[in-house]
């Protein structure tokens, strides 16, 4: 059973919050990463 | 549909093999139009080919259990591929031990960011109790997700769409993404990938190059490891 009355009651805060986070997320991850790994010496920035 | 169609697919539908078929050419035929459009993220193949089946199944009126009676053999090997994950993570091993205080602190901050961001959001925007319980492992695997939603007291069929959604949303936007904030490192590209979108985004991630793949694979399975943990811990502090 797929809720769909739910899905379609409150479609705009889930919807924001699905984009809002993934690129928030996304974004988050992958600087930590690449600022903790990077090689010694080399410049943090962009 | 005609009398003659729809007497042709009552009998296709009655077919297991007929949702497998179908399933394996709307992937086929979505994967051709994504190449042929030179790997266009919003022609993600995976996205197209749900909307081909959702909307076949829809037009035909064919119920879901008998889909999947059928397409079945396809989630059996949902199994296999997950392992298979492995192979490029055994052959990135070195680099992965290099990067492992980067990949443990961007997992426990990246991991919190895609629950607590959600949650936030959501709450923001007026969602209820039970939106925001389902949403908050949306950036893990289905399987475990729909487990931690059950523990948590919210919806885990909701969750199981989020979880899809948010697969769908991460491999679609990933490189758009990335390129805007100049990540030039494949660790940190397939790694935020794979935690904030999970299985589908490690197909997208293993379609840029191997290193990314590998990666992508590795952020999956600790993401589900550390949500597990993490969430009920918050849930208990928070409500």
């Amino acid at each position: 059973m797929v809720h769909l009355p739910l899905l379609a009651d409150q479609a705009g805060p889930i919807a924001a919050a699905l984009v809002g986070s993934t690129v928030l997320t996304i974004i988050v991850t992958a600087l930590i990463v690449q600022w903790l790994a990077r090689p010694a010496g080399e410049d943090p920035a962009p | 549909m005609t009398d003659g169609m729809q007497q042709i697919w009552v009998y296709l539908a009655a077919k297991p093999l007929t949702g497998l078929t179908l399933t394996l050419i709307a992937y086929q035929a979505a994967l051709w139009l994504h190449r042929k459009a030179g790997g266009a993220a919003l022609l993600n193949p995976v996205l197209l080919a749900v909307c081909v089946l959702v909307g076949l199944l829809y037009v035909t009126g064919t119920d879901y259990p008998t889909y999947f009676g059928g397409a079945q053999f396809v989630h059996f090997l949902l199994g296999p591929a997950t392992v298979a994950l492995a192979v490029p993570l055994y052959r990135q091993f070195a680099l992965v031990r290099r990067s492992a205080l980067a990949l443990g602190s961007a997992l426990i901050i990246g991991s919190l960011t895609a629950a607590g961001s959600a949650v936030a959001i959501g709450w923001a925007l007026g969602a209820s109790k039970q939106t925001l319980l389902s949403l908050a492992p949306k950036s893990v695997t289905a399987p475990i997700a729909m487990g931690i939603t059950e523990t948590l007291g919210g919806l885990p069929s909701l969750t199981a769409v989020l979880v899809i959604l948010t697969g769908i949303l991460g491999a679609t936007l990933a490189t758009w993404i990335l390129g805007l904030v100049r990540i030039r490192d494949q660790r940190a590209a397939g790694f935020a990938i794979g935690l904030a979108s999970h299985g589908i985004g490690t197909a997208r991630a293993l379609q840029m190059n191997e290193v990314a793949g590998a990666f992508s694979g590795l952020a999956m399975g600790l993401n589900g490891l550390a949500t597990a943990i993490l969430l009920p811990l918050l849930y208990r502090l928070f409500f």
